[in-house]
């Protein structure tokens, strides 16, 4: 008995953290979502097209973290282009037609990163330990360990950013009310510019992590459907959501499959968080964060 | 009145502004904004106040709306087709209808987020949050909690405050009193008259509550069904039909004849 529950434990922290790198695909949605009301198609794109550049740099025989910093000013220019040549254009246009755009620009992207690095399987490697660490009895990942302090970094770093900085100020201001903003000066491209970079800088995060566990592959474009209950669980607009979303669906999913997986016929994993996401909503339709507006008038 | 300025600081002239491309809900739009002076818009529901702000602040771009003639002149420039943002970088400001703040930020973020993103230098009207909070002290207690969890007259402060730290020169006031209690609309009103002559700010005020408006502004214009109807001095307006049409809500046939006879080019210069 007391074995199954180490085993339980087991397998609830291997789920947790893969849930992690759930999270982070999540929280390039909703960064997106609540700046520009884009639901972004593209990000599963993005991730794949960062991870891509950033072992075609390496591939010059360049290290590696080296590599991944010339990358960083590649997602700007992504940023860049993406607010001139899409946002800016599309500024009054209906969030479903901003929804095809982002379509066009998944394929764009896909397209571009097999013009230029082909579409092989490509290994990344950037010495993460990988071997098994031990708490008591329980047998954790050093890698996905690693993975899980990644991400906390960087959801650290988003966190100041956003609540102690003039730059983060402005980007909740425009989430809140976009034309409020504007009136007071806010310039509705200049945070797009940011969102879009800030959310390319998340996509080659996640993009690097996904990458060393399973190559740097098209099938990496995939994972944005794994986000996809995730958004539905923590609901579009909310980093916290987003965060708590993934641990649940990476949770939920890795213990019915190790469970029960076999008495379905294996390979749950692929149904199980959009179980997991609609039970949820029928208890809870706004989502685990969703907003109650407290208000006065 | 500083030489070299001309005495309007803003005039529009046979301004016609359009909804989607067709919906037309400005049609040959004519006033002028003298330099210090508080402005009342009057007009009833879907005649076209708010529609006429945001052709000034081009906010309207924003709402799938834009200008097809006419022309818009601030500061004896013509502005037609500069972005909000740009606009605000000029000294054009707008207090949005229904207020909105950011419901969910501080009473010190929302107005630290017109304070950053200012960058003009040399039309300064507040030196800072705290000149706002001296105007408002009921602010000052609560500068700390999110917005949503203010009274509708204290929302209405933060609006204006905020839009005071973006450096106004013009500021327009899309009605302020909605949705306050009448004692909180007459202070509402006494604090922006109060702004337009202690701060020499010059304001365009939209609103449907003509007595309290007129009562406190230089001049007013009306509105109806898109077309400026009437427009004098308030002592003048007060007694004009057209006025106490526009009370009722009815623009009938005569009050637009009324209308026509105080018409916006008699006291245009
Ligand atoms: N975003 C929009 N899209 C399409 N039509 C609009 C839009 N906003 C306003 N209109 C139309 O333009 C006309 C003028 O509306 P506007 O909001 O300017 O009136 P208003 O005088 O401010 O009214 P209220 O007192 O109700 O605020 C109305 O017929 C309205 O239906
Ligand atoms: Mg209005």
């Amino acid at each position: 008995m007391f074995e199954d529950f180490q085993f339980f434990v087991e397998v609830l922290i291997s789920g947790l953290l893969t849930g992690i790198l759930y999270s982070l695909v999540a929280i390039g949605f909703v960064l997106i979502y609540k700046a520009s009301n884009v639901f972004n198609f593209a990000q599963g794109a993005m991730v794949l097209f960062a991870a891509t550049t950033l072992v075609g740099i390496s591939g010059f025989g360049l290290n590696i973290w080296f590599s991944a910093l010339l990358t960083i000013p590649v997602m700007a220019l992504l940023a860049y282009l993406v607010e001139i040549l899409i946002l800016r254009r599309m500024v009054n246009s209906t969030p479903i037609s901003m929804f095809m755009a982002t379509i066009g620009l998944s394929f764009v992207l896909l397209g571009l990163t097999q013009l230029i690095w082909g579409s092989g399987v490509h290994l990344l490697e950037f010495g993460l330990p990988s071997g098994q660490f031990i708490v008591g009895d329980v047998f954790i990942n050093q890698f996905d360990l690693s993975v899980a302090a990644i991400c906390a970094i960087l959801v650290a770093g988003l966190v100041i950013f956003f609540q102690h900085t003039k730059v983060g100020l402005s980007l909740r201001a425009v989430a809140e009310d976009h034309q409020a903003a504007v009136s007071v000066g806010v310039s509705l491209s200049k945070v797009w510019v940011i969102v879009w970079f800030i959310a390319g800088i998340v996509c080659l995060v996640t993009g690097m992590v996904w990458g060393a566990k399973l190559g740097v592959q098209p099938a990496l474009n995939l994972i944005a459907l794994k986000a996809l209950p995730v958004i539905v669980l923590g609901g579009l607009t909310s980093i916290p959501g987003a965060i708590v979303g993934g641990l649940i669906i990476g949770a939920s999913e890795k213990l019915f499959e190790v469970f029960l997986g076999s008495a379905f016929g294996g390979a749950t994993e692929s149904w199980v968080p959009y179980v997991v996401a609609i039970l949820f909503l029928l208890v809870k339709p706004s989502g685990l964060f969703g907003s109650t507006q407290i208000g006065r008038i | 009145m500083q030489s070299g300025l001309p005495e309007n600081m803003l005039s529009l002239t046979n301004v016609s502004a359009v909804y989607m491309g067709s919906i037309l809900a400005l049609r040959n739009v004519s006033l002028s904004v003298p330099r210090g002076s508080m402005i009342a818009l009057l007009g009833p529901n879907g005649s076209g106040k708010t529609t006429t702000l945001k052709t000034i602040s081009n906010l309207l771009s924003l709402d799938r709306g834009r200008v097809t003639k006419g022309s818009i002149v601030y500061e004896g420039k013509p502005i037609h087709g500069a972005s909000p943002a740009q606009l605000v970088q000029n000294g054009i400001v707008q207090v949005l209808e229904g207020r909105r703040c950011f419901l969910g930020l501080t009473v010190d973020e929302n107005l630290a987020v017109a304070a950053n993103n200012t960058r003009n230098t040399d039309h300064r009207i507040v030196s800072g949050a705290e000149e706002i909070y001296a105007f408002f002290p009921s602010l000052a207690r609560q500068r700390r909690k999110k917005v949503e969890m203010l009274s509708g007259g204290e929302q209405q402060m933060v609006a204006i405050g905020r839009a005071l730290l973006a450096q106004p020169k013009l500021l327009l006031l899309d009605e302020p009193s909605m949705g306050l209690a009448p004692k909180l609309v007459s202070q509402i009103f006494e604090t922006i008259r109060n702004l337009n002559r202690t701060l020499g700010l010059t304001i365009l005020v939209a609103e449907q509550n003509a007595s309290v408006a007129l009562k406190h502004s230089d001049y007013g214009y009306i509105l109806n069904n898109g077309s400026v109807t009437g427009g004098g001095e308030v002592a003048e307006l007060l007694e004009s039909e057209e006025v106490k049409y526009s009370y009722l809500g009815q623009p009938p046939d005569k009050a637009q004849r009324q209308g026509n006879d105080l018409s916006a080019t008699n006291w245009m210069t």
